[in-house]
Parts: C-alpha cells; sequence; structure tokens
C-alpha cells in the first residue's frame, strides 16, 4: 500500500460518520442519566427540590434506571438523526448531533433543581451546548477518537449497573437476614394492613348501606373491631409515622422531623428482636424510603414496580408527563401500584425464606383519589360504566364540591366505593394466600388506615384538609385466631397510634417501655370497661399549598381531642365542638352554646397540658417561608408527657 | 451555587442570570468580536488624544 493511499485509508476511518453519531448518543446518554440520578438523589438528600419534583422521590436503584432510560432517549434520538443523514454532510451531521445531545445532557442537569423557570433552562442549556460544539469543532478528531474507545466502557457501565446495584441490594439483604437472631418461640408473625384513605363509615362492617366490604366484615366477625378509631392525622406522611413509632406529630414534628430517629420505629425493634422486617407501599408519595420509613426494615419495595413508575422518576419521564398529561386526558398516577402487586410483591418476599418470622407492613393505595379502580369494582355501584376519575391529584389549586355538579360528587363515591370493594377482595385472597401456606394461624393481623376521606362535607374533597370525623375516623381490626377473641365490638374512642404497644403486648414484650402505652389489649381484656382510657388526639399542621386560604389549615395548625362523647377541634380561626354520638356527620357546631362553652374550656386545658406550645412551630416543610401566627389560648408550657 | 442555594423566592432573579448567561454563550463570537471592536476604538481614541501633546 503507497504512503498516499495509506494516509486516505487513515483519513477515511477518522472522517465522522453516522456510527459517530450513535456512539456520541450512547456516551452522553449514559454520562447524562449517571449524572442525573446522583443530583436527583442528592437534591432530594439536600430537601432541596420543590414539592412538585419532590413528591416524585427516588432510590439507589435510581442510578441504573435514568442510565439505561436516557441512554435508550438519546440512542433513539441519534437513530433519528441518521435518518436525516441524506439531508446533512456527515460532519455537520456529527456536530449538531453533539450539539442536541450535549443540550438534552444540559437540559436535564439544570431541570433537576427545579429552580430555575423552564425557558431559562432552555437557553442556558442551549448556550452551553454551544460552547461544546466550538469545543468539538477545534478537537474533533481527537474527540471523536475518544469517544470510539470509551464507549465500550460507557456501554458496560449501562449493562453491570442494574446487575450490580440489584444485586448488591438483594445480597445486602440476605446477609442482614442471616444474622438475624432467633424469634422467642411462640411469637407470631405480624402483618399490618393499612388501607390508605379508607374512611371508616363506608365499610359494611361500620354500618355502610352499601356491601363494599364483605371480606373485612368476614375478618371482623372472626376478631376485634374498634367502632371509633382514629388517626393521629389525615394525611398520610404523620399519619404513618405516628403508626411506625407510637408517637404524636406534637412530639416528633409536622412532617419531616420523622426521619431524624428521635424514636425507634416497630419495624427497628422487631428486627432486634429477629424479625424479618418488609414494607409494601403503593402510597410512592409518602410512605416511601425518601422519607425515613425505610428505618428498620429489610426490604422496602415502594417504588420501580412497573417500567412506567421508573420512567416517571427520570427526568425525562417527568417533564414527558408534565406536559402530555392534559393532552392527553391523563389523570392518574403514573404506574400506580394495584392491591394485586403489593399482595405479590409481599407473598413473594414471604416465600424466599419460608420459616423465618416476619413483620409485614402493606399500604394498599387503590381508595386514594383519583378513584378509578379496575372494572368491574369501578362501575359496581354507579349507574355509569366509568365514574369517578375527576377529583385527582394533580389540580391546582385543588378542588373544592363547588367545582363539582351533586350527579359528579355522587359519581365519585360511587367509584371510591368501587375501589373500596376492589381492595377488599384482594385482603379476602390475601387471607387465601396465608392460609394455603398455613401461615393464618399464626399470624397477627391488623387492619386499618391512616386517615378518612371527604366528599363534599363541611364543603371539602379528599383529606388533609381538616380533622373532621369523616378524615380522622379509621377502621380498625385485630385478627389472631385464638389469641384475639371472635365477634368483639369496642366502642370505646381510641387511637390507632397505640398500635406499636399493642404488637409488642401481643408478643408478651409490654414490659419494654419503647413504645408509650397503653396496649388497646387491655380494652378488648375488659371488655372495653377500663377507666382512664387517654383521648385520642389528632394533629394537623398548617400547608403551604393552598393559596387561596380555603381549607382549616389555612389558618394555621389544627388539634382535636376526642372524648367519649364529644370532639374538640381547635384552630388560629377559633374552636369547634361536636356531639358526635348525636351527630357523627358534625354539622352542629356546639361550640358557642353555654354547655358548649364549658365543655370548650375543659377539652382547651386538657389539650393544652398535652401538647403545649407546639402549635407554634408546625408548619409541613415546603414552598412556604411564611410564619405561623401564635395561637390565642396556648401559652408557653412545657409539654407534660401524655399517659396512654 | 447561586442558583441552586436559595429559597423559591430566587427563581425569578437565577432564571434572568441563567438566561442572559446562555445567550451570552450563544452569541460569544460575536460579544467578543463586538467587544474587541468598542475596545479598539477606545484605545485608538486614546492614542489620538495624546499625540498632539507629543
Amino acid at each position: 500500500m503507497t504512503k498516499a493511499t495509506q494516509q486516505t485509508d487513515r483519513k477515511s476511518k477518522s472522517a465522522p460518520s453516522a456510527r459517530d453519531v450513535l456512539a456520541l448518543a450512547a456516551w452522553l446518554g449514559v454520562v447524562t442519566g449517571l449524572v442525573e440520578a446522583d443530583l436527583l438523589l442528592a437534591f432530594q438528600r439536600l430537601h432541596w427540590q420543590p414539592f412538585s419534583i419532590a413528591q416524585w422521590s427516588v432510590s439507589l436503584e435510581i442510578v441504573w434506571i435514568a442510565i439505561v432510560f436516557d441512554l435508550l432517549l438519546f440512542v433513539a434520538v441519534g437513530v433519528t438523526l441518521v435518518g436525516l443523514r441524506h439531508w446533512f454532510p456527515p460532519l455537520m451531521l456529527v456536530r449538531w448531533s453533539l450539539f442536541l445531545f450535549v443540550w438534552l445532557a444540559c437540559f436535564d442537569w439544570l431541570a433537576i433543581s427545579g429552580r430555575l423557570h423552564a425557558s431559562a433552562v432552555l437557553i442556558l442549556a442551549a448556550g452551553l451546548a454551544s460552547v461544546a460544539m466550538r469545543w468539538f469543532s477545534r478537537r474533533e478528531p481527537s474527540i471523536l477518537r475518544f469517544v470510539r474507545r470509551s464507549l465500550p466502557w460507557a456501554v458496560s457501565t449501562a449493562l453491570l449497573a442494574p446487575v450490580g446495584i440489584e444485586g448488591g441490594l438483594r445480597l445486602k439483604e440476605r446477609i442482614a437476614t442471616a444474622q438475624l437472631s432467633a424469634v422467642p418461640p411462640g411469637s407470631p408473625n405480624i402483618l399490618v394492613i393499612v388501607v390508605d384513605t379508607l374512611r371508616a363509615d363506608h365499610l359494611s362492617a361500620y354500618g355502610y348501606a352499601r356491601a363494599t366490604s364483605p371480606n373485612l366484615d368476614r375478618i371482623a366477625r372472626q376478631g376485634v373491631l374498634f367502632e371509633n378509631a382514629y388517626a393521629a392525622s389525615s394525611w398520610t406522611l404523620p399519619s404513618h409515622a405516628s403508626l411506625l413509632t407510637g408517637r404524636y406529630q406534637y412530639e416528633y414534628g409536622p412532617a419531616g422531623d420523622y426521619n431524624d430517629g428521635r424514636y425507634p420505629s416497630l419495624a427497628q425493634v422487631l428486627r432486634a428482636d429477629g424479625y424479618r422486617t418488609g414494607a409494601f407501599s403503593a402510597n410512592t408519595l409518602f410512605f416511601c424510603r425518601a422519607f425515613g420509613f425505610g428505618r428498620g426494615f429489610l426490604h422496602f419495595e415502594d417504588y420501580y414496580s412497573s417500567w412506567t413508575d421508573m420512567a416517571s422518576r427520570t427526568l425525562y419521564g417527568r417533564k414527558f408527563i408534565q406536559y402530555s398529561r392534559v393532552p392527553l386526558g391523563f389523570n392518574d398516577f403514573p404506574g400506580r401500584k394495584k392491591a394485586s402487586e403489593v399482595n405479590r410483591e409481599f407473598l413473594r418476599w414471604v416465600d424466599r425464606a419460608p420459616g423465618k418470622h416476619f413483620f409485614a407492613f402493606l399500604n394498599y393505595f387503590d381508595g386514594h383519589r383519583p378513584y378509578t379502580p379496575p372494572q368491574p369494582y369501578r362501575s359496581r355501584f354507579a349507574n355509569s360504566k366509568n365514574p369517578g376519575g375527576i377529583i385527582n391529584e394533580f389540580t391546582f389549586p385543588p378542588q373544592t364540591p363547588r367545582d363539582l355538579t351533586p350527579q359528579q360528587l355522587q359519581s365519585e363515591r360511587d367509584a371510591y366505593d368501587g375501589a373500596v370493594a376492589y381492595v377488599d377482595a384482594h385482603i379476602g385472597e390475601l387471607f387465601s394466600d396465608l392460609e394455603a401456606r398455613g401461615l393464618a394461624g399464626n399470624t397477627l393481623i391488623v387492619i386499618t388506615s391512616d386517615h378518612g376521606e371527604e366528599f363534599g362535607d363541611h364543603g371539602l374533597l379528599s383529606h388533609g384538609n381538616s380533622l373532621y370525623r369523616q378524615e380522622v375516623q379509621v377502621p380498625l381490626i385485630f385478627w389472631w385466631p385464638g389469641k384475639v377473641p371472635a365477634g368483639v365490638r369496642l366502642g370505646s374512642p381510641v387511637t390507632n397510634v397505640g398500635l406499636p404497644a399493642t404488637i409488642m403486648d401481643a408478643l408478651a414484650r409490654s414490659g419494654q417501655s419503647t413504645f408509650p402505652g397503653p396496649s388497646l389489649a387491655q380494652l378488648w381484656e375488659t371488655s372495653g370497661t377500663a377507666s382512664d382510657w387517654p383521648e385520642p388526639l389528632a394533629e394537623l399542621a398548617r400547608m403551604p399549598y393552598d393559596p387561596l386560604n380555603r381549607r382549616p389549615f389555612a389558618h394555621g395548625g389544627i388539634k382535636s381531642l376526642i372524648t367519649p362523647r364529644w370532639q374538640y377541634i381547635k384552630n388560629e380561626k377559633g374552636e369547634e365542638l361536636y356531639d358526635w354520638q348525636q351527630d357523627p356527620e358534625e354539622l352542629h357546631n356546639l361550640a358557642a352554646t353555654p354547655e358548649g362553652q364549658t365543655v370548650d374550656r375543659d377539652l382547651l386545658v386538657r389539650l393544652r397540658r398535652i401538647v403545649g406550645n407546639s402549635f407554634r412551630r408546625e408548619e409541613v416543610r415546603g414552598q412556604s417561608q411564611m410564619k405561623e401566627p401564635s395561637l390565642p389560648g396556648f401559652s408557653r408550657t412545657t409539654a407534660s408527657q401524655q399517659v396512654r | 451555587m447561586l442558583l441552586y442555594g436559595g429559597p423559591d423566592q430566587i427563581i425569578p432573579l437565577a432564571s434572568a442570570l441563567s438566561t442572559l448567561s446562555g445567550l451570552a454563550l450563544i452569541f460569544w463570537g460575536k460579544i467578543m468580536q463586538a467587544a474587541h471592536k468598542i475596545a479598539d476604538r477606545f484605545l485608538a481614541r486614546i492614542a489620538k488624544q495624546k499625540k498632539p501633546q507629543g
């Protein structure tokens, strides 16, 4: 070969080609995904993201998910560009491809924080891509050579990342499981089922006219049902925090402070006792690892249950949802996990270590807005084929009953009841699956909810608005054949915050003072006649997400004390008093009546003794920086320990 | 860090600065050309003013 031919040959090999476009796409796709994942995790850790981004939380697996999805996206763009090569000379194609890929990468990284307007991100990303293109044009051969040589490494990263991360997590769990101490003999398995957004009075077991819960009715007949159980709050995060720590919101803080580990969680204590601990959450908004609920759980399944969910947690996935949701008429959570999937995840985990005692915490999300359970449940209680779906998570400002006609409101209730029936059916299937595995006889099962839901009651929709009975009265059922008596119904008002103490009591570990008592078991052992039973407390911090100040919490944090006759609600506007026995819908506020004023004074004193001055500090961390005004009637007294 | 370290009230300021930075980077060549031209003219004027004294 002559020297001229060799030079021509070398030049043709180094000349940019359509193949280089794909190489650049793959290389930059992997790098973009890697940096994106790191930024998502870092910003989440630092709480730097506004809620609109932070609501799609992530965990370590996002590293491989972002790499794979960005690689696929960039290669798809690259293939499209290669298809246009007939209109561009190869050099121009490669340069403009580089511009586009760098623009996509910079847009991705700049948009993650959520602290720049979209137009600013677009322009700054274009500026950075321009710089990259100018730099590339001066060093083109060496850059292309580097990309070609390092491409196998980049692609290997994309292939090995999922294997490494998923394999590593599994290995970590197996090692931790092998190191568990032996559970004391005679101990049961423990299964806590939280049906998110389940109002007690929409269950047939609680007297609802519709047969929404035949399985729960049967389970309640075989166990103990509390007719007047209350959640610690009217939204998910503080309610779940209380369920796992046995503490009220005024003790650990309004929302984000649950994470600080001040109080041990039930999962930590049971794991130390030798239990294999697992959580299976469909409410990936709040009951997830990002909010610290992973403490003590060896295994936690929240996100990534489907390809749709995975994609929705990448930056471009979020942008796609944000901008295509309205045109496509899509108003549900992408990749929303159904009860059937939660059951499948749980049973798969149990089957991996048969014979090992477990503590499992399940969250079903099917009753949460938008109410769109699968058919035939969706239309079971409705006249129309597809009721529900109007009240949804994505409307801002949030909807009020005035935005809906009476027919639409009824349609929403019908769909909600269909969702309740759907969850009930899958709870029934779960019990059958446990029986088939020989586990039912030795498992303590608790069924409850984190809060209720409003359908126009008090001029409100959904939950997290107030502390009215519709939002805080929840079902509470204990089931353990032979140990928990069958067919017992107890009417004393109780709080499901007593769950950890009750479980420890059931394990004959009530001598431990980890969780404040008393155990709810005392009530069924004494047929509900235990005296001086502590009154349930419910709390709701001021939320920054009500720009029109239409909802009760807009006027400051709310506290509520529930006695055997009264529900007392105190907030910045004033106070409310309801005789819930006579007025279960809480339509008649008796605070201004002579009797009511006497009761108010007494209950305010009792409430102040419990929570002290915690109103002053309680605001859910979010976009608002407004300070909450002080609440009249509260002084800077220190809170005394509530005896429960 | 200015763009990421503040509370939400900084968004409009950070966005404006980002937009200006992006435009500057896109038109960097032209901006530098214009800056050189202005600098050359300014220096030429100064040199002219100094000459009569010499």
